[in-house]
């Protein structure tokens, strides 16, 4: 999957929580491992819902962080291909390549 | 945006969990599904009171408010949860909601690998399983089941060969309190972790019959002092309860970090503490009751107490306390109950002659 064109999900198997303002937890229950995430990546984590490719993952975050929005990009493709290389994100074809 | 190195020597994600504890958010919740079980174990704290137990369109309002109000982790439990006629049906809408998934069992069921094969679709985070015995004899005895042992086994072993992570457990009892050894070699065996709990519970209903079986006092010395480390690879006895961080306010985390929800609907603090707090039919979210109940302020006042009282004992910090099993056992909560005591003592005397001090 092409980071950039794709428009990213959590892979189905994975359960997350935000715990108050501190950050989160993300279980990927096939592993059994339990990762944590800081508040803007439990953030992210949590808008990979299929509907937002990586610029308005990074317009949010940007908003909502009060972050420069190129360097909200530049964290988000980098924790997105975290996620990616963890097998954190669903299989997904980019846009052009999905059937309606 | 994994999170970067801690400064404090904790990991970041006991941080995050203590954080939890600490604000009583809870993390976890575990679900009775049904009373039905298909042993008749004569420990059994369970006490079913022979109440229509919910439907599951009931228990499917019940997952999605447990997840709405941001439970991480969903244990399946009954009775015997695979007893519940649309177990899988239930679970998989746990996962749905998004909720990793612990399952209890007792094994019998898993000897059929095409339910096997279901348990692993729900891709669960853990199946934990009971054991009584290293042998038939025993563990039959204990779950008053002929045939059992051998339906256990072989959902262990096609566990194993589906992947799926497994825990193993076994209360001790004066039944198998001479073969913990050969119960931890079938662990070994197949690879499983193994946990053995010391202290055997009264019914939910406060019928003390079950202690009948709990190992005798001579036993107990040995356990904490000679066999654990043995026992446990090891591992060192806990000094404090498996639900409390480490120098944490509250001795437990009862209706601070899960709560548990009973076959009728009732939330309690937990499995163990089992003051009702409502009934979540009767409620529209969890988030309107978990701050305001006067039930779990006064539980979790009551955890504060307990910590204060036990670091006031000679062997307090080496406590395994229970409140509800103390309400249940000697009628107060805050009560020193005999098990927990001679546990406790046990341990420190461990700890001396480990010449391990805080």
């Amino acid at each position: 999957m092409d980071l950039l064109l794709a428009r990213p999900r959590r892979h189905p198997d994975t359960a997350f929580r935000q715990v108050g303002d501190e950050g989160g937890l993300v279980v990927l229950p096939g592993r059994s491992e339990v990762k944590v995430l800081n508040p803007v990546g439990i953030a992210v984590f949590s808008l990979l819902d299929g509907t937002r490719d990586v610029d308005a993952l990074a317009a949010r975050i940007a908003d909502e962080f009060e972050i420069d929005l190129p360097q909200a990009r530049e964290d988000v493709i980098a924790f997105l291909t975290e996620l990616q290389r963890e097998g954190m994100l669903a299989d997904q074809a980019a846009p052009d390549e999905r059937t309606a | 945006m994994s999170e970067a190195a801690p400064q404090r020597n904790i990991s970041p994600y006991t941080r995050l969990v203590e954080k939890a504890f600490a604000d009583a958010i809870p993390l976890s919740a575990q679900f009775e599904l049904t009373f039905r079980c298909n042993h008749l174990c004569t420990f059994c704290y369970n006490a079913p009171e022979g109440r229509r137990e919910m439907t599951t369109p009931e228990i499917f309002e019940t997952l999605r408010k447990i997840s709405e109000f941001g439970v991480l982790y969903l244990t399946m439990t009954g009775g015997e949860a695979l007893c519940h006629k649309d177990f899988f049906k239930i679970a998989a809408e746990g996962r749905r909601l998004g909720m990793a998934l612990r399952i209890y069992s007792n094994g019998y069921l898993l000897a059929d690998k095409a339910m096997v094969k279901k348990v692993a679709d729900l891709h669960p985070m853990e199946v934990e399983i009971s054991i009584h015995g290293a042998k038939a004899e025993t563990h039959d005895a204990l779950t008053r089941i002929k045939g059992s042992f051998e339906k256990t086994m072989q959902g262990l072993r096609n566990l194993k060969e589906a992947g799926i992570k497994v825990q193993l457990k076994c209360p001790i009892t004066k039944l198998n309190q001479g073969e913990l050894f050969e119960i931890r070699g079938l662990a070994d065996e197949l690879g499983y972790h193994m946990t053995f709990d010391a202290v055997i519970t009264p019914k939910d209903d406060g019928n003390l019959d079950p202690l009948a079986l709990r190992p005798d006092d001579a036993f107990l010395q040995k356990y904490w002092g000679e066999w654990y480390l043995d026992l446990h690879h090891g591992k060192l006895p806990p000094r404090a309860n498996h639900c409390a961080s480490d120098g944490a306010q509250a001795n437990c985390g009862t209706g601070r970090s899960g709560f548990t929800i009973d076959p009728y609907g009732n939330i309690l603090p937990c499995v163990a503490f089992r003051r009702p707090v409502a009934n979540i039919l009767e409620i529209d979210s969890l988030s309107a009751i978990w701050g305001t109940s006067p039930v779990l302020n006064e539980v979790r006042d009551l955890a504060v107490d307990a910590r204060k009282k036990l670091d006031g004992l000679e062997a307090g910090k080496y406590f395994q306390f229970c409140l509800g099993v103390a309400e249940k056992q000697v009628g107060d909560p805050l009560g020193i109950y005999p098990q927990a005591d001679i546990n406790a003592k046990a341990v420190k005397r461990s700890y001396e002659l480990l010449q391990i001090g805080d």
